[in-house]
């Protein structure tokens, strides 16, 4: 904890900190809601051109990457899908169609919170114990999965606001919610990789998942997934859209039985600024190599 | 009514509960990662520090100490174990126990409903959370994740300029298997093939009920106290013994 | 509603970026914590953390079974006669009627029970007039009552939450709470068998638990996945009823 400093420069901090917890606040909601777009054009950076948005496949960076391919994908998904809420629910003709295909519940803890003696960047590390689900839908099933996650965030202070500039969303584990025990489902997927997903009574599984971690059914999270457009009676994820593959690597890996400790988003050390460190929260770049094993002697 | 303090003191106060946090949640990290050689950093120089469970506390320094001994010993022996059994696979051939070092595990304890009070003399503070984990390895009954849900309490003491805990226990309120009615007996029993992957958690050397873990059968309980505004930890409850 | 877009360019190909509605609703202030004197600032910088502990508080007291505690010590007492206490399908209002359903009507505390409803997630508001407080957050929450008979005996309860709080008497006290359940599921029992217009056999219970309060109506809806309500949180210069986490405030309340 830093000592001998000003009221002002303690009070920079402390607000630095509550900040960075809203905007993430934030951030969760209007993923919730679908408002992609309106997420990154308000509670992102205006100024900084390296945004970054990751998960375990794949990152998207630079702001032009991470619009089209985060936003432009999950609100391509969502257009996709609102002719088809409208010919089975009429009634969602007028409604705002963005929030219609999708919701997520990803409630986060164990907030590290570091400010940098910049007082103009910060960094945040978080966990995650969340969910996805559906109930309108265009198969006219429900659906539910759970999600475990660790979130690194960096953040930069604009015109006198907190704006996340870098977001890692790592996913450990997940499933359908609630018939699938985490590790028997990613033990099983493990073994027969190719195999039939387990999970019980819940949908078929709907090509790959997409951000934010393991989609329906624990199907692994990332771009891609079917091109066909959604049709009534078919399970269709809005993540499932296709938004093409990051310009970044991977960055993590699910629990396996084999898998090593992986400190893809370690905890933020005291800093300077965001642009001296070396590990910050973009995979890929400077000294972050994402899932590397921690070897222990 | 709450206390009324100059504008230095409210800041003060802020920052402790922000390093409070910041303290608390590394050793949730350590715990994800089997970082269990690194947990001791953050606790107190101190010899009677102590570490709480349901069925007891690990009272003195070298109990504590003791206790992340064993942790870790417990994830190297999970890797020794998870590559004998898979050795021949493609992710664990050739490698080395160190390169393989917490295969077998992953468990993020998300803290939250955070009730943190510092003291008067700001030279302590008390935090409980509750928490929600699900620890997720592979156990005697095969590869199984276990929905860890508690309260997490510390007593944290100022040493040095930094913040370092000096008593926290874990009281688990739901330890049972993910996706099964916690009103019913699991269905997930031993099985002879992963016999070997019975590691015993540490014991306490102090022995008592100190929380029990949900079953059908148990009498309500309180959770463990919450922080009361309080003026030196001398003056106040411990969360250790 | 028609979707507009506007094609865009993203590492040599083109992408659609398309026009919103704004999901945020609130007016909101653009005050910045300089725009206050320092001896505000750090207040209200304290006063974050307090509003953090009440709730905080409230669901601690909840798991103890100190249901009158929590009432008695962390709701208001001026503004009792308009404290409201909100779910899924309505409204109580008034600190004895809310007395009346979450204190004598508490269906916990036997062996065997026990409920949870955690504080995760928050966004944390003090208006810019420092009188009120706004805070919404995220509970993955459990109740249990083997009472109640197999299906429903033991469940997730995943929220949306919000709450009004009041600086009164020198501490901040709930004035209206709200919780919207978006669906409860036994563990074990598979919700994705369920069809579109079906609802889990623990969101009957947890209605039915409910009762009938003094305002009811179709306070929260996850039929069409993200409700509107409440609110999302943002900077404000006072409190309003437009974005009262009471019945004033949500969409659907006819008045």
């Amino acid at each position: 904890m830093r000592k001998n400093i000003d009221l002002e420069t303690k009070l920079a901090i402390i607000e630095g900190g509550q900040a960075c917890e809203n905007a993430h606040a934030w951030h969760a909601i209007l993923h919730a809601a679908g408002h992609t777009t309106e997420e990154i054009e308000t509670f992102w950076s205006k100024y900084r051109d390296d945004l970054y948005w990751g998960y375990n496949m794949a990152g998207m960076y630079g702001r032009e990457e991470v619009m089209s391919n985060w936003a432009g994908g999950l609100e391509g998904g969502a257009r996709g899908l609102f002719p088809v809420f409208n010919e089975m629910y009429p009634e969602t003709k007028d409604m705002d169609p963005l929030p219609l295909s999708e919701y997520s519940l990803h409630a986060i803890g164990t907030p590290i919170v570091e400010v940098g003696e910049d007082l103009k960047t910060a960094r945040a590390l978080y966990y995650s114990t969340g969910m996805l689900y559906r109930r309108i839908s265009s198969s006219g099933k429900q659906m539910a999965v759970w999600m475990l996650e660790r979130y690194g965030e960096d953040y930069v202070r604009e015109d006198g606001f907190w704006k996340i500039v870098h977001e890692c969303v790592l996913n450990d584990a997940g499933g359908a919610q609630d018939v699938t025990n985490f590790a028997i489902d990613c033990f099983n997927k493990w073994k027969s990789p190719m195999g039939p997903m387990p999970g019980g009574d819940g949908p078929k599984p709907e090509g790959k998942g997409g951000p934010g971690g393991p989609g329906p059914q624990g199907a692994q999270g990332g771009p891609g997934g079917p091109t066909n457009k959604p049709k009534k009676g078919q399970a269709y994820s809005k993540m499932a859209g296709g938004p093409p593959k990051g310009s970044m690597p991977a960055s993590h890996k699910t629990w396996s039985p084999v898998q090593p400790a992986q400190d893809s988003t370690p905890w933020p050390e005291p800093f300077v600024t965001l642009d001296d460190v070396k590990t910050h929260y973009v995979v890929g770049l400077g000294e972050n190599k994402g899932a590397q094993p921690k070897p222990k002697p | 009514m709450s206390k009324h303090y100059t504008a230095e003191q409210y800041a003060d106060r802020c920052m402790i509960i922000r390093e409070v946090q910041n303290v608390v949640g590394k050793v949730a990290h350590c715990d994800m990662l089997a970082d269990y050689d690194l947990s001791p950093n953050f606790w107190s120089k101190a010899e009677d520090i102590c570490l709480g469970v349901n069925d007891g506390y690990f009272k003195g320094r070298e109990a504590v100490l003791g206790y992340y001994a064993q942790k870790l010993e417990n994830a190297k022996k999970l890797t020794r174990l998870v590559m004998e059994k898979w050795a021949d696979h493609k992710d664990v051939k050739g490698k080395t126990e160190a390169e393989m070092f917490g295969a077998g595990y992953v468990k993020g304890t998300d803290m939250h409903t955070p009730i943190i009070e510092v003291a008067e003399d700001m030279k302590s503070a008390k935090a409980l959370w509750q928490f929600q984990a699900a620890d997720t390895r592979v156990t005697a009954k095969g590869p199984l994740s276990v929905w860890k849900i508690g309260y997490m309490a510390a007593d944290l003491v100022e040493e040095d300029g930094e913040w370092k805990i000096k008593n926290l226990l874990y009281a688990l309120d739901i330890d049972h298997p993910c996706a099964e009615p916690w009103t019913e007996a699991s269905k997930y029993q031993d099985d002879p093939e992963y016999a070997a992957f019975a590691i015993p958690e540490p014991v306490p050397n102090v022995k008592a009920e100190v929380y029990k873990s949900y079953s059908v059968d148990r009498p309500y309980q309180e959770p463990p106290r919450m922080p009361e505004p309080y003026a030196t930890l001398a003056e106040t409850f411990s969360y250790g013994i | 509603m028609e979707w507009k877009f506007e094609t865009r360019m993203a590492n040599g190909k083109p992408y659609d970026r398309y026009e919103y509605d704004s999901a945020i609703r609130m007016k909101y202030s653009t005050s910045k914590p300089e725009d206050f004197d320092l001896e505000t600032r750090a207040w209200r910088a304290y006063q974050v953390e307090e509003v953090k502990k009440v709730l905080s508080k409230r669901s601690y007291l909840e798991h103890a079974n100190r249901r009158a505690e929590a009432l008695d010590t962390l709701w208001t007492k001026e503004r009792a006669d308009s404290a409201t206490y909100g779910r899924n399908w309505g409204y109580y209002v008034g600190l004895e009627n809310i007395r009346k359903y979450y204190v004598d009507g508490n269906p916990f505390g036997g062996a065997g029970t026990d409920v949870c409803h955690p504080f995760t997630t928050y966004k944390i508001i003090i208006a810019d007039d420092n009188k009120t407080a706004q805070a919404t957050w995220y509970s993955i929450g459990y109740e249990i009552n083997p009472a109640l008979g197999k299906d429903v005996d033991c469940y997730w309860d995943n929220q949306r939450c919000g709450a009004d709080l009041v600086y009164e008497d020198g501490s901040w006290k709930i004035w209206h709470y709200f919780a919207g359940t978006d669906f409860a599921v036994r563990p074990g029992f598979p919700y994705a068998s369920l069809r579109t217009e079906e609802t889990t056999p623990c969101d009957k219970q947890l209605e039915k638990e409910f009762g009938t309060p003094d305002v009811a109506f179709k306070a929260y809806d996850s039929f069409y996945n993200y409700y509107f309500y409440p609110e999302i949180t943002m900077e404000h210069a006072t409190f309003a009823d437009a974005i009262s986490n009471g019945p004033e405030g949500n969409p659907n309340y006819k008045g």
